[in-house]
């Protein structure tokens, strides 16, 4: 059964083909054009042949190429009927024809196959352009089927060449570094690097290429590791683990070293089949090798014309490399003049902002080296260099590092540069003697990313340290170093002072470099210390206040002595604990983390211990609980303790919410449950701004998650005031603004959010508005002359402050634009006034004649004053 | 009655001869109409959904305008009103009520999208506040995905809640796009009364790819219908930017001065409007320049373009003439007094203003808008000068 005619098909199978079709000569092979099977009868054939010229006649009205074709085969049909006439319609003439063009057609096969050997055995492969250029240009006489024919014959296949990556991924010098190392080490590629041995290997399919990972690196570094030698291996190991770090994909990279030969060899007139040896003796899969010659023998051969539009929109698209690249490419001499001229205003601006951004990073403005670096980097994305470049940026160096003692520790703290983020990571470094310089110049204390606190708990005592912090980005180097120098001297901590068996027993830690611990009573009595971290005083009088004062002493690399700071620590002899009557909590300002400060009458014979916990506390206020039922309830609030005014202090930090503190007074018995206070912390707003506008002050700032509600507190020019804002108040109104005046302000930001607990307040933020520089004012009559033209001007002047001989100028100018400065106009008055709040000063000038439209204006060249110009219908006269 | 602007196909209409739509609720005995495609409708609005069959009102001698009318088919009764060109359903009332359209142009990344998001936003809150007015969004004739509401509120919950920029707008194939239309609405005296007036409002927010070329503003049909426009330009652009401030990286790369956009437009109201070279265009133009916070530590706290407008519902003639000439002093400044002088030259009517949509530098490289939040500066004031100039509110004297 022959299958019906299938328009569709047909088109596909016998006139797509024909695309490009140089109008010369048809395929010759009619049993195609006329879609006749040899299985055919008689009557299928005429069907057929009606059906095929219908498909054509149709074909006229197609748009493209395809009418063309149709065109022709109708015009070859005309041809074929006149010369055969009614045979055409019979099976009998097409089985003879197809015998006879079998032989014919076998001979241009042939022809086409040894073409295709000659040409494309040496890899095998050919892209479906060349096969369709080929034929075209020299068999268009066959049919789809027997050019694969002759491809088959050829030994030859269709194949698309694939993209392979034209930079490594690294600097120049990195990239020759790394070859070197290779060729030291033996290994003909990178792949053989990281295996350890020259096995096959395939690259250009993902999957393979996976292998070739940051993992493959690690494991290789490790297997170098257990050798000996082969510094080479180690070296080039090394590059590739750095770059591993700093994302550059290692598979490209080794395609782009096994490659970069070849292509240079290609350049240099290399055959094919030479190149693709060098390739399989690495050893890579024949298939792959194969594809990759073919791959950059096409790369030059595919080389797309430039024209000054790519260009410009390879310039805007910011590849300037690229668009450098097709200038060469540009055939016509004033489009390529204007392209040059083009690439090289983008190239010279790159380079202004490259030579800005390196001048900033000398003088330490690395933010603003960063900035010029991303503008540069906008407009030339695909300058490798100028990539690598920007990734050496370092960041900006943390501010102001502080260093306490903390107990027996050291506690650093510092203030991150505008431009860090939670990503940033700081290194603490420690040397004896200065600060750290670089990163590496000392012990390492801690790396942290995100936290700006860090304690040294190994500090030595008795002598200078100098720390340093370095701030660093993702994959950028280490910052410069924001460093200070101590002497570290910590006192005693943890002191406990107990009073059993008729004396007071003392406990304490103490810094292992501490040679010494002296303790006085404080009647001046000297106390012997036990092992530098214990006493028991004997002499002390039972129901009487003692005060000790401790002080550890260290000894210098000079030799010489040095105290730590007293610490002091009270006793009442056998008095009985008391439990704590009252709690007071407050946020501790100025904190960017939530931090409560606590405070307590300080009881001098007894330790207080302060417990959170979000459950009410389950024992009456003055039970005594055995010490160890106290440890399963809520947690311990620890902090930086202080005393002061006989009020104990504790500032610890806490998470946010609303709980319950507990005040547990530690006795002999067991700890003596005190007052219990409720209270709430909420995060604090960041990032507050401010801008005036007039009078009014526009503050913004970054709202933590899950608050709703800040309250403002100010105080300036017009006096103190507050404000409860929420949070989508501030949306509506972009922004809060407070009338504050004129002047100097003080503003105070805090936030309060609703919890099941009930209210949580954050601490307050502030925020110190600068006073504004002293401000001239005027205004302006103006007395004209009708027709004569001129008049007088009158200026009075007033001010906000005293200013002692304000310069003032004040100036006439003729045209649409108000003038700017003294010298757009004519001078009318010029002097020196002394200025005072609530006194006008009148100046008076004569008004030339002047066209209107035309100006008058006032302008003060006293340093430091700033003019506030009335209303313009004051100043212009139309 | 004098002839309006259909706000979606932007011809001019005999407010008196709007066509009905049906209501499409079936009448006793008789089947209810069905939504096609209206394939005018389509042509002239891009609108590619069913809609409701619409038909023109039976001829009559009476010279009051009905204001119900039967429809031919299913024989119900319905008063929505459609426009006689594009069949898109108007606003109610809209042919009682004055309906400026207002055009809102301007060059490649001016921010057009950013500011027509922040003004309606400020309109819906702010502004609708400060004059007592009640303004809504008009009939959402698209309707479903893709209608103004929705892209409106994708729009403000990616500024102001997700703090994100969004891409630029695509340019509008055949210059068809929806406009936004909003309905002023505002209690005024009369005569000792207190009497409501609506005013129908129309804004098309135009892709900036389609200022950039002669032929793409010709294609802009809603300009020459316009009877304001709002005129965004991009300061960077300006050529003095450059040396006072620092001018982000992807501005420097899609550089379109100014006045290129500005002269593209004068041609199109020349031609289009047949006005002679001895004439001036009479159509007001608001020149906005945009991203105005970036100026704000070169201008210093004090200057007189960061002085906050009078409050009350009433545009402040003195504060905005001062802002025009400061604004122009400003552009004088920058080497940029062409803009002026071109204005001076083809405008009838024309102001500057110093606009600001988010009120502080975005992250361009990240799309983040400041973590401050949007903090529009003097968004409305454009709009309020049309406005006023348009009689819709009230101007206090200069």
């Amino acid at each position: 059964m022959v299958p019906p005619f299938d328009p569709k098909a047909y088109e596909q199978a016998v006139v797509k083909p024909l695309r490009g079709w140089n109008g010369r000569e048809l395929p010759d092979n009619l049993l195609a054009r006329y879609a006749v099977d040899l299985a055919m009868t008689d009557q299928e054939v005429e069907r057929r042949l009606r059906e095929v010229r219908s498909r054509w006649n149709k074909g006229l009205t197609s748009p493209g190429f395809a009418q063309k074709v149709y065109r022709a085969f109708l015009k070859a049909d005309e041809a074929l009927q006149q010369e055969h006439g009614g045979e055409l319609a019979r099976i009998a003439f097409w089985r003879a024809y197809a015998t006879d063009r079998k032989d014919a057609n076998r001979q241009r096969i042939e022809d086409l196959a040894k073409t295709l050997r000659q040409n494309f055995g040496a890899l095998g492969l050919i892209a479906p352009g060349q096969l369709d250029a080929t034929v075209r240009a020299a068999y268009g006489a066959l049919s789809p089927d027997e050019v694969d024919e002759a491809l088959a014959g050829a030994g030859v296949s269709r194949s698309a060449p694939v993209e392979l990556p034209k930079s490594s991924g690294l600097l120049d010098t990195t990239y020759r570094h790394l070859r070197d190392h290779l060729i030291d080490a033996g290994c003909s590629s990178v792949v053989e690097l990281l295996r350890g041995e020259p096995a096959p290997f395939r690259l250009l399919d993902e999957g393979a290429a996976a292998g070739v990972s940051a993992v493959a690196v690690e494991r290789a570094v490790a297997r170098e590791n257990r050798r000996a030698g082969n510094q080479g291996a180690r070296q080039a190991l090394g590059i590739l683990a750095t770059a591993a770090k700093a994302g550059t994909d290692l598979g490209k990279l080794a395609l782009f070293h096994l490659l970069d030969d070849v292509r240079k060899q290609h350049d240099a007139g290399v055959p094919a089949s030479a190149l693709l040896k060098q390739l399989l003796a690495t050893p890579w899969e024949a298939d792959e090798a194969r594809l990759a010659v073919f791959s950059v023998l096409n790369e030059s051969a595919g080389t797309p014309m430039g024209s000054l539009a790519a260009v410009r929109e390879l310039l805007e698209a910011g590849r300037l490399v690229a668009a450098r690249q097709l200038v060469s490419s540009i055939s016509g001499a004033e489009d390529a003049a204007a392209a040059a001229q083009l690439v090289e205003r983008q190239r010279a601006l790159v380079n202004e902002l490259v030579e800005g951004a390196r001048r900033a990073l000398r003088d330490g403005a690395e933010a603003d080296a960063g900035h010029r670096y991303r503008q540069a980097a906008a407009l030339a994305a695909d300058d490798e260099d100028l990539r690598a470049e920007v990734r050496r940026i370092p960041p900006e160096p943390a501010l102001a590092l502080v260093a306490q003692e903390e107990g027996v520790a050291v506690r650093l703290s510092w203030r991150p540069a505008p431009s860090h983020d939670d990503a940033t990571r700081y290194r603490l470094v420690r040397r004896e003697g200065r600060a750290p310089a670089d990163a590496d110049d000392g012990v390492v204390i801690a790396v942290e990313s995100g936290r700006t606190v860090g304690v040294d708990p190994k500090a030595p005592a008795g002598t200078k340290l100098g720390y340093a912090v370095f701030a660093s980005g993702e994959g950028a180097p280490w910052s410069r170093p924001a460093g200070t120098v101590v002497e570290v001297l910590p006192g005693v901590a943890d002191v406990r002072l107990s009073f059993a068996d008729g004396a007071v027993e003392g406990v304490w830690s103490v810094h292992p470099d501490a040679i010494a611990v002296d303790v006085r009573r404080g009647d001046g009595l000297a106390v012997r210390v036990h092992d530098r971290t214990r006493f028991r005083d004997r002499t002390a009088r039972e129901g009487t206040e003692h005060v000790y004062g401790f002080v550890a002493r260290y000894r210098r690399a000079d030799g010489t002595e040095a105290e730590s700071a007293p610490v002091r620590a009270r006793i009442t002899a056998a008095g009985r604990p008391q439990p704590v009557r009252v709690l007071s909590l407050r946020p501790a300002d100025g904190a960017a983390v939530p931090r409560i400060r606590l405070s307590w009458k300080a009881q001098p014979d007894a330790e207080v211990v302060i417990r959170r916990a979000s459950e009410p506390c389950p024992w009456e206020f003055g039970a005594v609980v055995p010490a160890a039922e106290i440890a399963g309830y809520g947690e311990e609030v620890t902090g930086r303790r202080d005393e002061r005014d006989g009020w104990q202090v504790l500032e610890a930090d806490v998470p946010t919410g609303s709980y319950r503190y507990v005040a547990f007074t530690m006795g002999p018995d067991g700890a003596i449950r005190g007052h219990d206070e409720s209270f709430g912390i909420a995060l604090p707003v960041s990032g507050v701004r401010h801008q005036r506008f007039g009078d009014d002050l526009l503050l913004a700032w970054e709202w933590p998650e899950q608050v709703g509600t800040a309250e403002i507190h100010w105080t300036g020019a017009r006096g103190s005031d507050r404000l409860l804002l929420t949070r989508q108040q501030y949306q509506t109104a972009g922004g809060c603004r407070i009338p504050c005046g004129p002047g100097a302000a003080t503003v105070k930001v805090r936030t309060k959010v609703q919890t099941n607990g009930g209210e949580c307040v954050s601490p307050f933020v502030d925020v110190v508005v600068a006073d504004r520089p002293p401000t001239v004012g005027y205004v302006v009559e103006m007395t004209r002359r009708p027709l004569v033209g001129g008049g007088t001007v009158r200026v009075r002047l007033d001010t906000d402050q005293e200013i002692a001989r304000c310069a003032v100028v004040v100036v006439a100018a003729q045209g649409p634009v108000m003038p700017r400065s003294p010298g757009d106009g004519v001078e009318l008055f010029r002097g020196e006034r002394t200025l005072r709040p609530g006194h006008q000063v009148e100046l008076a000038a004569e008004l030339p004649r002047l066209r209107k439209p035309y100006w008058v204006r006032c302008f003060v060249e006293t340093e430091g004053v700033r003019v506030t110009d009335p209303s313009v219908k004051q100043l212009k006269v139309s | 009655m004098s002839k309006v602007a259909c706000p979606y196909c932007y011809h001019r209409i005999d407010g008196s001869k709007l066509r009905f739509q049906c209501t499409g609720r079936a009448s006793p005995g008789r089947d209810r109409c069905k939504r096609t495609l209206d394939e005018v409708r389509q042509r002239l609005t891009g609108y590619n959904s069913d809609s409701l069959p619409t038909f023109p009102p039976a001829e009559s001698r009476n010279p009051i305008p009905v204001r119900t009318a039967p429809c031919p088919d299913c024989g119900t009764s319905t008063g929505i009103r459609a426009c006689p060109v594009c069949h898109t359903p108007l606003p109610a009332n809209f042919a009682e009520s004055r309906s400026p359209l207002i055009g809102m142009v301007g060059g490649k990344s001016a921010g057009k999208t950013v500011y027509t998001t922040v003004l309606a936003h400020e309109l819906r809150t702010n502004i609708r506040r400060r004059f007592a007015a009640d303004i809504w969004f008009a009939g959402d004739q698209q309707g479903g995905s893709g209608s103004v509401s929705d892209w409106l509120a994708g729009y403000e919950q990616a500024l102001f809640s997700d703090r994100r920029l969004f891409e630029s707008t695509a340019s509008s194939a055949d210059g068809l796009k929806v406009p936004l239309v909003l309905q002023w609405r505002q209690p005024r005296r009369s005569l000792g009364r207190e009497v409501h007036s609506t005013t129908t409002l129309s804004f098309y927010d135009a892709a900036g790819e389609d200022m950039t070329t002669q032929e793409f503003v010709n294609a802009q049909a809603y300009l020459t219908s316009a009877d304001g426009l709002i005129v965004l330009l991009d300061p960077f652009q300006l050529k003095g930017s450059l040396d006072r401030i620092t001018v982000p990286g992807r501005s420097r790369q899609d550089a379109d001065p100014p006045i290129n956009v500005l002269t593209r437009i004068t041609e199109l109201l020349r031609s289009s409007g047949g006005v002679s070279a001895r004439r001036k265009i009479t159509t007001p133009i608001a020149v906005v320049f945009s991203k105005f916070d970036a100026f704000f530590p070169m201008l210093g706290d004090g200057h007189p373009l960061l002085r906050p407008a009078p409050a009350g519902p009433r545009y402040d003639e003195g504060h905005g003439r001062d802002t025009d000439e400061h604004l122009r002093a400003f552009l004088t400044d920058l080497g940029a007094d062409d803009i002026d002088a071109h204005l001076r030259s083809h405008y009838k009517k024309f102001r500057y203003f110093p606009v600001s949509s988010l009120g502080a530098e975005p992250d361009y490289d990240e799309g983040r808008v400041d973590p401050g939040g949007v903090r529009p500066f003097r968004v409305d004031e454009p709009l309020l000068w049309l406005l006023g100039l348009f009689k819709v509110i009230d101007r206090s004297a200069s």
